[in-house]
């Protein structure tokens, strides 16, 4: 594939994905109508809560917004995406994105090796309670071993050193348990030939059931109206941007999120994912069994070992991601916990992104984004259900990209028939 | 068996022979309030106020629709919004996951006021304590230790008061003798509703015995039917619950068996019509009412305050304005010619708890001390 054809197709990816998004708010226009509010109106409040700053409230405001100062009076345009004033946006979604990022990855990297496992949801919770339990578990051990009665006055030295490993342990042991439940549906796939989607399902419900039995009942930490575990140690905690890294810069755009380093490491790991994927010899293995594992065994790759493999790496995705909820930003379960579902809404990220990985990053805080406008369409006095409608019908018109994509080359062919002799026929998107 | 049907008879006997001398002791005959037009009458709405400079957001724990106190925040606020002209939002959330991320939106309003309804301790600690210009309200939220934040007011609504009230109507139709309770789980929380019913069903009933049990659970309405069943058969014939979603097994259980039961938190009558005697009721909708007048009034301060039946945050479902008359109407005939002599000696207990006379144990008090 040639240079230039390579930029085409992200263009000719874009538009379909900007198309969809308008046909899905034109077909959901006949909702905000009948429910009887101005579509326009509807959707800058659905845009702007989802991704405005403070005071957004046209489409215009999204890119450049006039601001007034309140001091002198005056008033004056600023690029919006740098107006943190009280708070933007965007870093509430950045927050919410980064365990659908880590999701989307985990089904990404199952789906590329042929195995449609949705196990994301088990693999995420049962990760977070791993983080959970460890997170405040473990430091207490340290302290009981080290005589230290109240951990206030832990000396500094062994403060500084929990900071580095008790967070690395949280997420190694989350790494741990979702690859093992992942590796559970891989098992039953490659030795006994289970649908891997049917075992997944089951997966999800029993680790569920699990984690709320844990909750509730062995790690419950007080009587609470609704069960919780104990909060984690400080050491153990992955504390946000506004805390600790930027705590004396004072940037209001942070305010009120809890946007952190388990963002930075959801954009490492699609970085390591995407070099696996398509610069390194096993992950072209798991690739190549995703078209017909018999062809590729007869090719000398080790089809049940990529499989497996991809399997482990997927479930160990998800775990990371349920960890960093954890000790990044619920520093404790509380019985169905903020995370719960992203690891379902990460499998719909990964088709939306139609499996690419910096897709992934764009589509995931655009996901959480609709979504969070859509709970925040209440702040305009619109239902939430309207919300909803619009996301649905969004998501919707986007799973039908392959049929808006032939359209339009359809259309293209027909009028650039001379200039060119045919447009590329789609192939196989290689992220 | 002999014994328990001796027992039986005997309890029957007491409980006829106290309910003709509640009604003898009834000199003038009762006035019901509700079917009294006076107090009835529609009143002509006033002219809503303006304040429209002042604002206010509601946090909504669950949609609504959950015929409990949820349904009944949101009318506080609708009529907030009516009657004090306030720009209000009500926001409705699909549960825990959604109420941070909720309330901190909220907080990039600057409304006036912030209110949560039954949001996690917790998360209303953080957020409280990360924006300390904004003026919180919480209800229906149980710390553990208190706190004190100057921009955070927390009202408990105390429930101890119209449970006794509500065990003084179970004592008298009790033909039994026995009167049990089915409570969510065994906290202080929400023995402060059982001790103060069966403070009530004993002054009305000295001689009447109490049942307890606990479900574990605030969700389980089949575990809570089964041990309304068990207690049903241990000879009570009068329930009350307090075990919020289990309950409606308790009551679902009082219907199948043609046994009664005593709903809690907002009016229950009608769930199970002839089967609901009274509802203890929680008005979450005055709390809120008043959290949002506190604001227009200016007289809003942080800290925790305790209200109950004085305040009119709690009472029962037969009060004025509420004025449930199901029972009445589909209850057995017998117990529905007593209802007048009950609520004539609730009326009366009513009063001298207020008065102080009558002082109810509060087992939250009891609890933290």
């Amino acid at each position: 594939m040639s240079e230039q054809t390579g930029i085409r197709r992200t263009l000719e990816t874009i538009g379909v994905a900007l198309l969809a998004i308008f046909l899905g708010l034109l077909a959901s226009s006949i909702f905000v109508i009948i429910a009887g509010s101005n579509p326009v109106d509807a959707y800058q409040r659905l845009f702007c809560e989802g991704f405005g700053a403070k005071g957004c409230q046209t489409f215009g405001d999204l890119l450049i917004q006039t601001v007034v100062d309140e001091d002198t009076g005056e008033s004056q345009a600023v690029f919006s995406l740098f107006y943190g004033e009280g708070g933007h946006k965007l870093a509430l979604i950045l927050e919410r994105a980064t365990p659908l990022i880590l999701t989307a990855l985990s089904a990404t990297v199952a789906f590329k090796a042929g195995m449609f496992s949705i196990g994301m949801d088990g693999q995420f919770v049962l990760g977070a309670l791993a983080a959970a339990f460890l997170g405040y578990w473990l430091p207490n051990q340290i302290y009981a071993i080290a005589g230290i009665t109240d951990p206030e006055l832990a000396p500094e030295g062994l403060k500084t050193i929990m900071h580095i490993l008790m967070p690395a342990a949280c997420l190694g042991a989350a790494m741990i348990v979702g690859a093992f439940y992942s590796w559970i549906a891989g098992f039953l796939k490659v030795k006994l030939n289970i649908n891997v989607l049917i075992s997944t399902i089951i997966l999800n419900a029993i680790a569920v059931q699990f984690v709320g039995y844990m909750v509730n009942y062995p790690l419950r930490s007080d009587m609470n109206n609704i069960a919780r575990t104990a909060r984690i140690d400080d050491t153990a905690w992955l504390i946000p941007f506004n805390r600790g890294l930027f705590a004396n810069a004072d940037i209001e755009w942070f305010s009120g999120s809890r946007l952190g380093v388990g963002f930075i490491i959801a954009v490492i790991a699609a970085i390591l994912v995407w070099y696996f994927l398509y610069r390194t010899t096993k992950g072209y293995e798991q690739r190549m069994v995703n078209g017909s594992p018999l062809f590729a065994r007869f090719s000398g790759i080790p089809s049940s070992r990529a499989m497996l493999r991809a399997m482990l790496i997927s479930g160990a995705l998800s775990g990371i991601a349920g960890a960093i909820e954890v000790i990044g930003v619920e520093r404790r379960i509380v019985d169905g916990f903020a995370g719960a579902g992203s690891g379902f809404d990460g499998v719909l990220v990964a088709i939306l992104a139609r499996e690419s990985i910096f897709g992934i990053l764009f589509v995931a805080p655009f996901f959480a984004g609709l979504e969070q406008g859509a709970i925040n369409f209440q702040f305009g006095n619109l239902p939430r259900q309207l919300g909803n409608i619009i996301i649905a019908f969004i998501i919707l018109f986007n799973s039908m990209e392959y049929f808006l994509r032939n359209r339009i080359a359809a259309i293209w062919r027909k009028r650039h028939v001379l200039s060119s002799p045919a447009a590329p026929a789609p192939t196989e998107a290689s992220s | 068996m002999e014994l328990r049907k001796w027992v039986g008879m005997a309890a029957l006997a007491t409980s006829l022979l106290l309910a003709t001398s509640a009604v003898a002791a009834q000199d003038t005959e009762y006035v019901d309030p509700c079917l009294d037009a006076s107090a009835t009458a529609t009143e002509a709405p006033a002219a809503p106020a303006d304040n429209s400079d002042v604002s206010f957001s509601i946090i909504l724990p669950n949609p609504r629709g959950d015929r409990s106190f949820i349904d009944s925040a949101a009318a506080g606020a609708e009529r907030a919004i009516a009657e004090l002209g306030v720009e209000g939002t009500i926001v409705e959330t699909a549960g825990v996951q959604e109420h941070d991320a909720a309330i901190r939106r909220a907080v990039q309003d600057e409304p006036d006021l912030i209110i949560t309804i039954a949001v996690d301790a917790s998360t209303i600690e953080e957020i409280v304590d990360e924006f300390p210009d904004q003026n919180f309200a919480a209800q229906e939220t149980f710390f553990f230790t208190p706190v004190d934040y100057p921009n955070l007011a927390l009202t408990t609504i105390l429930t101890h008061e119209n449970s006794y009230l509500a065990g003084i109507a179970a004592g008298m139709l009790s033909r039994t003798g026995i009167v049990g309770s089915v409570g969510g789980l065994d906290t202080p929380g929400i023995n402060l509703f059982i001790v103060g019913f069966e403070e009530g069903v004993h002054a009305a009933c000295p001689d009447c015995q109490t049942l307890r049990s606990y479900v574990g659970d605030f969700s389980d309405p089949v575990t809570g039917k089964e041990q309304a069943l068990a207690l049903y058969e241990q000879g009570a014939d009068i329930l009350y619950q307090v075990a919020g979603r289990s309950g409606e097994g308790v009551l679902e259980a009082a219907a199948e068996t043609g046994n009664f039961a005593i709903g809690v938190d907002s009016n229950q009558d009608d769930l199970y019509p002839g089967s609901v005697i009274v509802s203890a009721m929680k008005r979450v909708d005055n709390a809120v009412f008043g959290f949002v007048q506190s604001v227009v009034d200016g007289t809003y301060t942080g800290g925790t305050a305790n209200y109950g039946m004085a305040e009119g945050y709690a009472g029962l479902s037969w009060d004025v304005g509420v004025c449930s008359r199901t029972f009445d109407e589909y209850g057995p005939e017998d117990m529905a010619a007593e209802l007048p002599a009950v609520r004539a000696a609730i009326d009366e207990a009513r009063a001298a708890i207020l008065a102080g006379d009558i002082v109810v144990t509060n087992a939250l008090e009891e609890a933290s001390s």
